[in-house]
């Protein structure tokens, strides 16, 4: 192993950190919804690692402190309701800001929020790691320990899933 | 390409412009595009980095127990703070003491304005801690009371007790006499199982388990506070060991029966005059030698 790849390395180790443990965070808050436990999943994962670094390499970081992010959640983590907050401004829809568009969005954003709430566990990570983490297929099957295919599916239930609750409130 | 596949095309990122149009002419799909779209929009909650990794680095540091550190200093500056304050306690609760030497007369004021004036070789103790509980005063020797109002005065000694409230008396206990006299006000004197109260002129006087009276007396003071030392009947011994408490001298009766009586007084300022007062009356020679020394002899 060469110096600069040993995670045993403080630096390394750092690097590492700086590279994913909000995404961890992230990972861990899609499924539980709690910030603090979200917060000590991510401490136990790196310790783990820091733990275990000779055992592993630097490609296998990442997926290492998934898995042990995922084990420890599925072991103790109470589920709560995952509460996710707007960033963006710029709106897909329209160009138009009329008050009764605005209204409508922001209907729209209340009930697409409490749907993705309302969501399993397993179709709210696959979705939002697509949606807020950006991350293609690929990386999300390899972090989940699923196929591409078993992702699609999720990504597919999740969707109409959303739609069907929004779309029974605008009946 | 059915359009499931292209919404999971769009998802990943790798659908063309035409394609996704071609999505969003069916309405379900674009319902699909925009909730796809506005979930892009979410954010988590904050993430402090830095201070879970300051956390990740103290679980991770072994021999170096970052996390205890700051316990062991507690624990330090506890048990420091414990023993300081051990000792405070301790050194507070020990009994304050008086002594005035030989030679000297003191005056000490109490914690609750009560005045003691000590007489020559006299000491007192008593306790400033628990002095509004218990007022009192350990005495040898002689001293006079002027005692502030308020609670129950004790004045204890190895011989008897004297209760008071708010008086002046004098008291003296050396050897096996026991004195008490009243200033001002009432006391109330104990010995063994004896118990005499005493008023204004009064005094009472216990010699070798004796008991006797003084006769009543206009002073308001007693007469050593005045630097005169003055006896009634008084055995030449307890004179002469007065005499030596007064000038810080030795003295040394050669001869002398010094079980005789002796009425009257000596002065506390000045040495041969004192001598001159107690022996010419009772023809006794004396002799001033260095360092304090006095030795008497009968006269021929």
């Amino acid at each position: 192993m060469e110096p600069n790849q040993d995670v045993c390395k403080e630096a390394v180790f750092s690097q590492v950190y700086k590279a994913h443990a909000k995404a961890i965070y992230n990972f861990v808050y899609f499924k539980c919804g709690d910030s603090a436990q979200s917060d000590d999943l991510v401490q136990e994962a790196f310790v783990k690692l820091w733990n275990n670094c000779k055992k592993v390499p630097l490609a296998k970081a990442k997926s290492f402190l998934y898995t042990v992010a995922n084990n420890t959640f599925l072991n103790e983590v109470a589920h709560k309701k995952v509460v996710l907050k707007y960033v963006g401004e710029k709106t897909p829809r329209s160009n138009h800001y009329s008050p009764e568009f605005l209204l409508e969005e922001k209907q729209f954003k209340e009930r697409l929020d409490s749907a993705i709430a309302n969501l399993s566990e397993a179709q709210r990570t696959a979705f939002l790691l697509n949606r807020i983490e950006g991350k293609k297929y690929k990386e999300i099957a390899d972090i989940l320990g699923i196929s591409v295919k078993a992702v699609e599916k999720r990504m597919s239930q999740a969707l109409a899933a959303i739609r069907a609750e929004i779309t029974t409130f605008n009946k | 390409m059915n359009r499931e596949e292209l919404l999971h095309k769009w998802l990943n990122d790798d659908l063309s412009e035409e394609q996704t149009q071609l999505l969003k002419e069916d309405s379900t799909y674009a319902t699909l595009l925009d909730i796809a779209q506005y979930s892009s929009q979410l954010e988590t909650p904050e993430f402090d980095k830095a201070t879970a990794y300051v956390a990740i680095k103290q679980k991770t540091t072994p021999g170096k127990t970052i996390q205890l550190t700051p316990w062991k200093t507690i624990a330090k500056v506890a048990a420091m703070v414990a023993i300081v304050f051990t000792v405070y306690l301790f050194v507070n609760s020990l009994d304050t003491t008086i002594n005035a030497q030989f030679g000297e007369q003191i005056t000490h004021v109490l914690p609750d304005d009560s005045d003691i004036i000590l007489n020559a070789g006299s000491a007192i103790t008593y306790n400033k801690n628990d002095w509004e509980q218990n007022r009192d005063v350990n005495l040898t020797g002689e001293a006079f009371f002027k005692v502030a109002k308020g609670s129950t005065f004790t004045v204890s000694t190895p011989l008897g007790q004297v209760q008071v409230l708010g008086t002046q008396f004098n008291v003296y206990a050396r050897d096996n006499d026991f004195a008490v006299s009243c200033f001002e006000g009432r006391v109330s004197v104990s010995l063994n199982d004896e118990v005499v109260t005493l008023t204004k002129g009064m005094g009472v006087n216990w010699s070798n388990g004796k008991m006797t009276t003084t006769q009543k007396s206009e002073l308001l003071e007693p007469y050593w506070m005045h630097r005169e030392s003055s006896f009634s009947n008084e055995a030449l011994v307890n004179v002469l060991n007065e005499l030596e408490r007064q000038y810080n001298i030795k003295i040394e009766a050669q001869g002398v029966d010094t079980n005789r009586l002796f009425s009257g007084s000596f002065t506390h300022d000045d040495l041969t005059i004192a001598l001159q007062s107690i022996c010419n009356p009772l023809q006794i020679t004396y002799e001033v030698k260095d360092n304090d020394q006095v030795v008497l002899h009968e006269a021929k």
